[in-house]
Parts: C-alpha cells; sequence; structure tokens
C-alpha cells in the first residue's frame, strides 16, 4: 500500500526513520536535478541535496500537512541553492570552469565525432546558459522548465506573488534565447 | 496588433495559461519577420533546455540516512514528556498510597485497640477469672474486625483515587510502548 506524503511525515514524527527515507527516495531525483541546475557540478549538488534533505528532516513538525510535500521540498533546496552559490560567487567561477573540464572530456569519450561533440556542447551551453541567469530567475526558470511545476507552486516555494514568478519566468526565457540564440540545433 | 502584445500573449501560452487572443497573436508573428525570429529563436532554447540530459543521480538516500540521528527528535520530545507525565501518575499514586495506609493504620490503633481494650476490662472486671476470658478473647476480635471493617470503609475514596490514578498510569505506559521509536535498517546504515 502506497502511503501519502502526509501520512510518512506523521510516521516519521513518531520517530519512524523508514518513512523518511521513503520520503527522500520519492524525492531525490527532483531534488538533485534541480540542484544541479541551479549550481552546476555534480559533486556540489549532491551536497546541497543532502543538505536540503537534512534540513527538512529537521523542520519536519513545521510542515503543513494540506501543503505539498514537494514543494516545501523544493522552497528547502532553493534556498541551499541559494546560499551556496552566493557563497560560491565569492570564489571563482567554479561552476563555469568545471562546465568547461566537463565539455572537454565529453568530446574527448565520444566515438562519433560530429553529432556527438555538436550534442555535448549545446547541452554544456544550455547549462552554462542557466547558471549565468540572475538567482532570481534561475530559480523559476528551474523549477518551471525542468521541475515541472506550475506557477502557483512556484509563487508558494518562493514566497512570491503569481504576476511576479510570470515576469520573472518571462526575463529568464528572453535572456536565454539571447545567450543560445547561435547554438546549433541540429540532433 | 502590436508586436509587443503579440509577445506578451506569446509568453502567458509558454507559461501555460490560455489566452483568447492566441490566434490573432499567431497571426502576427507569421506575418512579422521580427516576431517569427524572436518566437523561433525562443522555442529553440526551450527545445534545448527540454532535450538536454538529465544527470545520473547519486544515492541520496543513503548518504542522507547516515546523517540522521536514530529517531526524529519530535518523537522524542514527545516520550519524555510521556515520561514525564508517567513518574508524575506514579509519585502522585505512591503518595496517595500511604496516606490510605497512614489512615488505616490510625483507625485500627485508636478506634479497634481502644474499644477491645475497654471491652476486655469491663468484661474481666464484671466476671473475673480464666472462664470468662474467651468471651473476652471474641469481644476483642470483634472490635478488632468492626474497627478493620470501618478502616476500609473510610479508606473506600482513597483506595478508587489510587487505582483510577494507577490505571492512567498503566494506559500512559501502554501508549508508550505503542508509539515506541522502531530501530530499523535505515537507522543502522
Amino acid at each position: 500500500m502506497e502511503l501519502s506524503d502526509a501520512e510518512l511525515v506523521r510516521r516519521c514524527l513518531q520517530g519512524d526513520n523508514v518513512s523518511f527515507d521513503a520520503l527522500v527516495r520519492s524525492y531525490q531525483k527532483q531534488v538533485y536535478c534541480f540542484c544541479y541546475h541551479m549550481l552546476g557540478i555534480p559533486e556540489e549538488s549532491a551536497d546541497a541535496a543532502q543538505e536540503s534533505f537534512i534540513k527538512a528532516y529537521y523542520a519536519l513538525a513545521s510542515f503543513r500537512r494540506d501543503a505539498r510535500f514537494a514543494t516545501w521540498l523544493l522552497k528547502i533546496a532553493s534556498n541551499t541553492c541559494i546560499d551556496r552559490s552566493r557563497a560560491r560567487a565569492r570564489r571563482a567561477n567554479a561552476a563555469l570552469e568545471e562546465l568547461a573540464d566537463d565539455a572537454a572530456a565529453l568530446q574527448s569519450d565520444q566515438p562519433t565525432p560530429e553529432e556527438s561533440v555538436l550534442r555535448g556542447e549545446s547541452d554544456r551551453m544550455v547549462r552554462e546558459a542557466v547558471l549565468r541567469l540572475p538567482e532570481r530567475h534561475r530559480t523559476a526558470l528551474v523549477m518551471f522548465h525542468f521541475s515541472g511545476f506550475g506557477i502557483r507552486e512556484i509563487s508558494e516555494a518562493l514566497g512570491r506573488p503569481e504576476n511576479t514568478v510570470k515576469s520573472d519566468l518571462r526575463v529568464a526565457r528572453e535572456m536565454l534565447r539571447r545567450k543560445l540564440e547561435g547554438v546549433v540545433t541540429e540532433r | 496588433m502590436i508586436c509587443k502584445s503579440a509577445q506578451e500573449i506569446l509568453n502567458s501560452i509558454f507559461d501555460g495559461d490560455e489566452h483568447a487572443l492566441a490566434a490573432e497573436a499567431r497571426e502576427h508573428v507569421r506575418e512579422c519577420d521580427g516576431c517569427r525570429e524572436w518566437y523561433a529563436s525562443t522555442m529553440r532554447a526551450l527545445d534545448l533546455m527540454r532535450s538536454s540530459p538529465e544527470p545520473p543521480v547519486p544515492d541520496i538516500a543513503a548518504m542522507v540516512a547516515r546523517r540522521l540521528p536514530a529517531v526524529h527528535p519530535a518523537s522524542v520530545a514527545r516520550q519524555s514528556w510521556l515520561l514525564a507525565g508517567l513518574a508524575a501518575c506514579w509519585v502522585i499514586g505512591g503518595g496517595a498510597l500511604v496516606i490510605g495506609l497512614m489512615v488505616a493504620m490510625r483507625w485500627l490503633s485508636v478506634g479497634s485497640i481502644v474499644h477491645a481494650y475497654s471491652s476486655a476490662r469491663t468484661i474481666a472486671g464484671a466476671f473475673g477469672g480464666l472462664a470468662t476470658a474467651g468471651r473476652a478473647v471474641a469481644e476483642v476480635a470483634g472490635h478488632v474486625l468492626g474497627g478493620l471493617g470501618g478502616a476500609v470503609a473510610g479508606l473506600g475514596p482513597v483506595l478508587l483515587t489510587f487505582v483510577v490514578i494507577d490505571l492512567a498510569g498503566l494506559a500512559i505506559i501502554l501508549l508508550v510502548w505503542r508509539r515506541r521509536p522502531r530501530i530499523t535498517s535505515a537507522c543502522l546504515i
């Protein structure tokens, strides 16, 4: 029998950690992918995802049962990523440098040169373009286009009015469009 | 329709909204070179984003399980409260028992013993000798038993309180037992 998220939360609060494990397994992909698109570095994204789940665990008592667990969790993940990217902003453009390394690795790994290189290159450029977006717009864009959240859910998660979310998305799309204008799209 | 309005409408469609003027906006895009180019490049950017591969996901659950305590702190706090309540019940229950015993002792010592002593003296004075000793003993026993009965009757409310409190204590123990933290394989990872 599949238990609801609210029931799993209730059980966890009663001391049953297996319920929390089930919650983590349900959402680890979504949270990790979100962190990955926000931060760009796999290791740091895994750390951020872990940290988000740990924070969620200790804040579980404050979770409202009528809310959607995924929204609440992504709000925590979003704050975690923002904190981490702010801390990282003081350092050099680590994610972007790593992306360049990834691209080099991708290119050298691919057996069929042209298509694979083009694909790897365009993927890298998409990631780079997303990472270069301002934090505010990046969060909305990743939630909408990668995590599959609706405007209302993003509004709840980020605590911004729906119209502000729409405006952020519009700006993000426009910035992305300009950054990716020259990217080859043959796949 | 002007370019700005058409792009606004198409943007709201990208957001997942319905728009009454969607057909008009699309018509404008077909006719206007600038908007057509804008629309094509936006769609291209969105397609690139949608088709970018998902990264391989590490086993976050195992990493998280290693960093969690055996049970959630909220459940530990609740158990502490329950145990505190349990202890309080037992202390109060114990107090009630002591008071009950004291009352019983008082009734026995003051009531029946005095009665028995005075009865024995009266009987012995009136009849004298060992022949009446048996009657005296019976009289004393009767008073002792009477005093004991009175003591038990007097203790009724105290005993009842004690029983109620201890039943509550028992219920709390059962509750704690049922909600006890379960040490599972996830806790041991």
